[in-house]
């Protein structure tokens, strides 16, 4: 069968060294649908933007039905009849479902003069009601339901009864009942001979409904196949890059230095971390606690619910209700009593380092030189007169980092990725906090460093000190971890103490629960 | 438009209604200009620029061709090219709009008297128009054309539906292929060519020459308008008219005793706008 | 700094460069034009001494607004606050007569009255999400018609026909004359406004507080994780800074005046605005860039007398184009920063 859309060998460059893709083949067939999977940042949504026309590749070609076409636009997009449902959805809660159909006809006919209520009303209703959408055309976004939202969404789409669809993580915000009716109408798409593209995280998801996988890692294509042919097991390796049998020595190790390493039963200190019964908005019964020296993971396919739990531990006013259950941290109660307790001051005023998932909305402020760098963590401006911080504290993170170029009056923002990251490791971790909680405090940094960091990471745990690691990266995880909990859809699926094992964790990354009894609770 | 006392306007209502809609001539149209810009993006506090400019040029050009029509096309188009220069501040160089704004009433201030002073010679007024050329209805017809024409092209064009969007989601635009700088350029030259066709109005048909700051803080009562009618085109018309009731009703209060002091009909426009604010339940996200 | 001085001179130069052209257009050299400025604003002590004095009243708005901007704000209250802040100075002081409480009272009554406007901004601000610029314009316009008000219906002087306040006793003369001249406005809260511009220069750079203003501002999330409360920052700086305006009472009622005139102020809020977007938003640097601005004001009273068709009203083109050539220097220098940047990001994102 030959494929209604191609992409041929897509390329696409930021600056000088980074690709967001790299010689990706994708095939859109008829009547199938293909699941496009990876890891944050791997480049999926990229390359459907170059399909769409809202990016420009370096090079490659899309052709239809073997012809080369050019796509500059949405609009060329919509010509060639290529369809798009954006994660975000492009709706404004205050304008009408009708504002929102009248500007997708528009949009084809480029029309800026006047509409004479070219809204077909019969071709309207007739695809609301094979969305089973029941909406007057005159209601406002901003009181439809996240659902309701979508299949307007879809329904913009389907106006122009396009012959190729992309959805990018559609069922990311759909409640868990209306998956499966969200898959019952993608099938019917599919059954009208459609060919659609789907970017998930969810994996049970790909193998329940989707005809073909490829998985997508650091902008390469990692693996191809058939669905009927692979497993969950394999496409979540493929993802997290798990494709290399010498990291199991890595995991022996690890095993090894975490059962010898010093552990003191005290139970006079306050327990760095309790999380109990905890339930808000998008996370569904959290039961964890990290004990006194040792590194716990919260491990997963990028959010799936570690990073907001992580986000609502630093910013506790964030948490939307409603709230069940108890967060302690270093013996400050968070959350109890079905409200939040505290605020990100009382949190950040406990002995705690935070090295936050996303740098530049958490922890590192690009026009900062390094001394008002340091001072973002409080213990540095404690003083109501600030004082310069230590050369020491500040040379001692650099040599052990290997923080380059050599010059401290630059600003951060001066210094590249993974040397932002050595500052923002140097900085939490120089005050030798209680309880550390590192989200990615590897990503981007170079190999050698990488190491350094693992064993300051190491050395707060060898201190009786604790630290949460947030890491995607399996070998990381497995490497330092004391204990894993994975999470999934908002939950925690399992708890895993050493010896590892690899691939039930890593199914346990696609959902899977495991089977012994380890699930998370006390 | 001198007022005499209470014995001339209990039977001349009608009068006093007409002097009211002539007063708000200028602000309505102001509003206007002020709604276009607003609603498709770009915060506008130059309305009190514009209005200047539109009276200055009006006055001048109109002395200059001793033809009130042409002068009135030559000021439009100046009020085009004003726009035109905001939206390139704002909008290409995307200097903070604020800013243009305030910098545009300061320089249009600073430039008028330099212009009058060039051209005629004189401290600060333009000379006298003469009286002939005055229009008898032209300018109400106008400000209702304007309001007409801008509610069919907000709500009746794929103009104005690009419009609502540019104000409140602009990446639904650029995500349907639209291009989002054409809909801001259009808009503000529209802005431009509204706000100084009510400054014409001003120095022309509410007086017969330029005066200095002769706006008199209406590019502000505009703004205020625009505010409390939370940026719905026929409330901010309304509003705009009551606004010059209130200053008509200011004027007439001089000469008649009355409990409420003319300040506070000065002030009103602007203590409306901050109870309406004030009315608001959301306060700041991410506040912590 | 150095890219400030830079931005600077560029804009300096833009600016002279459009303002011969327009002097020339009128007829008149453009030496001529300064000459008469600077003849009238800085050579003989009268003059000086009045140039001292605006540039006191500048010093004092603009350091507030320097702190406001830095926490990413917008506020131009200073018009409703310098006004506010006279009118209460005076009215208390003929309240509470020349006792030493009442002329403590009358100290205090400036600054504390601006900050209760200053507070309002804040509570619309936190609480309403309003934006600054907006509350702060329709706060000028309502402290303008009550000043009006309470001027015209209860303090009217009986000695005056202007539209003023009567006169409070000499013992309200806080802050002596400077070089010793009787009849200038010059006095010593110049030298207190200078201290101001210190003490904000330091606050900002090496104290907590003013770490927090320039975190929120910058990126007011990264703050946040950082355990920084952005609706904390915004409103004690919106105080302070309304505060600051207030203290051009000082100035203008307890350093010259000792009276409150309706529309004194020859639009000190806005020109502090200007004065402190010069700056760079730097205190230090708004002591020179309110002396500019000074001069500025002083010196170009006099053109309509001695040009034939330049006018005093000409230096609010000179302020306009120079802001304008500021902020588009700025704007090209922000430009090429950013997209050393984004490569950094998207590189980053492994």
């Amino acid at each position: 069968m030959k494929p209604t859309l191609t992409l041929n060998r897509i390329t696409k460059r930021y600056g000088d060294a980074f690709f967001a893709n790299r010689n990706v083949n994708f095939n859109f067939m008829a009547g199938q649908i293909h699941a496009l999977v990876g890891e944050n940042g791997a480049g999926k949504t990229t390359l459907m933007k170059i399909l769409f026309g809202l990016e420009s590749a370096n090079s490659g070609e899309i052709l239809i039905n073997s012809q080369p076409v050019v796509i500059n636009s949405p609009i060329d997009a919509k010509t060639h009849r290529i369809a798009m449902v954006h994660q975000h959805f492009m709706l404004e809660n205050q304008l009408t479902v009708r504002d929102h159909l009248q500007l997708e006809i528009n949009s084809s006919s480029k029309t800026w003069g006047f509409m004479r209520n070219t809204i077909q009303d019969e071709k309207v209703s007739q695809l609301l009601s094979k969305l089973k959408l029941n909406v007057g055309l005159g209601t406002p976004i901003g009181s439809l339901s996240v659902v309701e939202k979508q299949k307007i969404e879809i329904l913009k789409t389907l106006l122009f009864d396009p012959e190729i669809l992309i959805f990018d993580e559609p069922t990311a915000v759909l409640p868990p009942d209306e998956v499966e009716q969200f898959y019952d109408l993608i099938s019917e798409l599919k059954q009208s001979g459609k060919s659609i593209a789907l970017i998930t995280h969810k994996l049970a998801d790909v193998i329940r409904h989707c005809d073909y996988v490829t998985v997508l890692r650091l902008g390469e294509v990692r693996f191809h196949a058939a669905v009927a042919k692979t497993d969950a097991n394999e496409i979540a390796r493929h993802m997290i890059g798990d494709d290399t049998s010498a990291s199991s020595d890595k995991t022996k190790a690890a095993a090894d230095l975490s059962a010898t390493s010093f552990k003191l039963q005290d139970s006079e200190r306050t327990a760095p971390l309790k999380i109990y019964k905890f339930s808000c908005s998008d996370l569904k019964s959290i039961d964890l606690h990290v004990q006194h020296g040792e590194i716990v993971s919260f491990a997963g396919v990028e959010s799936n619910g570690q990073n907001a739990l992580i986000e609502y531990l630093i910013r506790p006013e964030n948490i939307v209700g409603p709230i069940k259950g108890s967060i302690s941290i270093l013996g400050l109660p968070t959350v109890e009593n079905l409200a939040t307790r505290a605020s990100s001051s009382d949190v950040r005023a406990l002995n705690i380092g935070f090295i936050g998932p996303d740098r530049l909305s958490d922890s590192a402020i690009l026009d900062f030189k390094i001394n008002d760098h340091y001072r973002l963590l409080p213990h540095y401006r404690k003083d109501f007169v600030l004082k310069p911080i230590s050369k020491t504290t500040i040379s001692s993170a650099q040599q052990e980092l290997d923080i380059r170029p050599n010059d401290l009056d630059l600003k951060i923002g001066q210094y590249s990725g993974g040397n932002q990251q050595k500052w923002v490791v140097g900085r939490e971790t120089s005050h030798y906090p209680e309880l550390l909680l590192a989200c990615h405090p590897t990503r981007g940094v170079d190999f050698s460093a990488t190491e350094k960091i693992h064993n300051i990471l190491r050395g707060i745990r060898h201190r009786n000190r604790s630290v949460v690691l947030l890491s995607s990266d399996l070998d990381e995880v497995l490497a330092l971890s004391d204990r894993i909990y994975v999470f999934f859809s908002g939950q925690i699926v399992g708890e895993f103490l050493p010896p590892f094992n690899r691939s039930e964790i890593g199914r346990a990354f696609g959902g899977a629960k495991p089977s012994s009894q380890k699930s998370g609770g006390r | 438009m001198s007022l005499h006392g209470l014995e001339e306007y209990l039977p001349s209502l009608v009068q006093f209604c007409l002097s009211v809609l002539r007063i708000s001539l200028p602000l309505s149209l102001a509003a206007i200009a002020g709604f276009w810009s607003e609603r498709s993006g770009t915060p506008q506090v130059g309305l009190e620029g514009f209005l200047l400019l539109g009276a200055l040029a009006g006055a001048t050009l109109v002395k200059l061709t001793d033809s009130m029509p042409m002068g009135f096309a030559l000021t439009l188009m100046i009020g085009a090219a004003g726009g035109m220069l905001f939206y390139w501040l704002a909008c290409r160089i995307a200097i903070n709009a604020i800013l243009v704004g305030l910098i545009f009433n300061l320089l249009i201030a600073g430039i008028a008297p330099f212009i009058t002073k060039l051209i005629f010679g004189s401290t600060g007024s333009t000379p006298t128009l003469d009286p002939a050329l005055r229009w008898q209805f032209f300018p109400y017809l106008w400000a209702a054309g304007i309001l007409i024409v801008s509610l069919i092209l907000f709500h009746r064009t794929g103009f104005g539906l690009l419009v609502k969007f540019a104000g409140l989601k602009p990446e639904v635009i650029s995500s349907a292929g639209f291009s989002l700088s054409t809909v801001q350029m259009c808009s503000l030259i529209l802005c431009g060519v509204i706000s100084t066709s009510g400054g014409f109005i001003l120095s022309t048909y509410l007086a017969s020459c330029y005066s200095p700051m002769m706006s008199a803080g209406r590019g502000f009562m505009a703004l205020a308008a625009l505010i409390f009618a939370r940026w719905d085109l026929p409330r901010t018309f309304a509003m705009a008219i009551a606004f010059g009731f209130f200053e008509a009703a200011q004027i007439y209060l001089q000469s008649v005793n009355s409990p409420l002091p003319s300040q506070f009909y000065q002030a009103l426009p602007y203590l409306m706008t901050l109870v309406v604010l004030g009315l608001r339940r959301q306060g700041l996200s991410e506040m912590a | 700094m150095i890219r400030s001085l830079s931005t600077l001179t560029f804009s300096a130069l833009i600016g002279a460069l459009f303002l011969g052209a327009l002097c020339l257009i009128a007829g008149e050299s453009p030496v001529r034009v300064v000459e008469i400025v600077i003849q009238n604003s800085m050579l003989n002590q009268e003059d000086l001494a009045v140039t001292l004095f605006y540039s006191t009243h500048l010093m004092f708005a603009a350091t507030g607004l320097c702190l406001a901007m830095h926490a990413g704000l917008f506020p131009i209250g200073a018009e409703g606050q310098i006004s506010i802040s006279c009118l209460a100075t005076t009215v208390v002081g003929l309240l509470m007569g020349p006792s030493p409480f009442g002329i403590f009272l009358a100290l205090l009554a400036g600054p504390l009255t601006a900050a209760g406007l200053g507070a309002v901004t804040a509570y619309f601000k936190v609480k309403k999400s309003s934006h600054e610029v907006i509350v702060t314009m329709m706060l000028n316009f309502l402290s303008a018609s009550v000043a009006n008000y309470l001027v015209s219906h209860f303090f009217q002087s009986s000695e005056s026909q202007n539209p003023e306040t009567g006169t409070l006793a000499p013992a309200f003369k806080l802050f002596s004359p400077l070089f010793s001249l009787a009849n200038t406005p010059a006095n010593s809260s110049f030298y207190l406004a200078i201290a101001v511009c210190f003490l904000g220069w330091f606050v900002l750079s090496r104290t907590r507080w003013g770490y927090e203003i320039r975190a929120v501002g910058l990126n007011h999330s990264v703050a946040a994780h950082s355990g920084i409360s952005r609706a904390r920052v915004i409103t004690t700086v919106l105080i302070v800074s309304a505060a600051l305006a207030g203290l051009s009472s000082f100035n203008q009622i307890l350093g010259y005046n000792l009276k409150y005139q309706v529309g004194f102020s020859a639009d000190y809020g806005f020109l502090a605005i200007v004065v402190a977007l010069m700056a760079s938003r730097n205190p230090l640097f708004v002591i020179p860039a309110s002396f500019f601005f000074a001069i500025l004001m002083k010196g170009s009273a006099e053109l309509d007398i001695d040009t034939d068709t330049i006018t005093r009203d000409f230096v609010k083109i000179i302020e306009g184009f120079l802001i304008l050539a500021f902020v588009l220097a700025q704007k090209i220098d922000l430009k090429s920063l950013f997209s050393r940047k984004r490569i950094d990001d998207e590189s980053s994102r492994a």
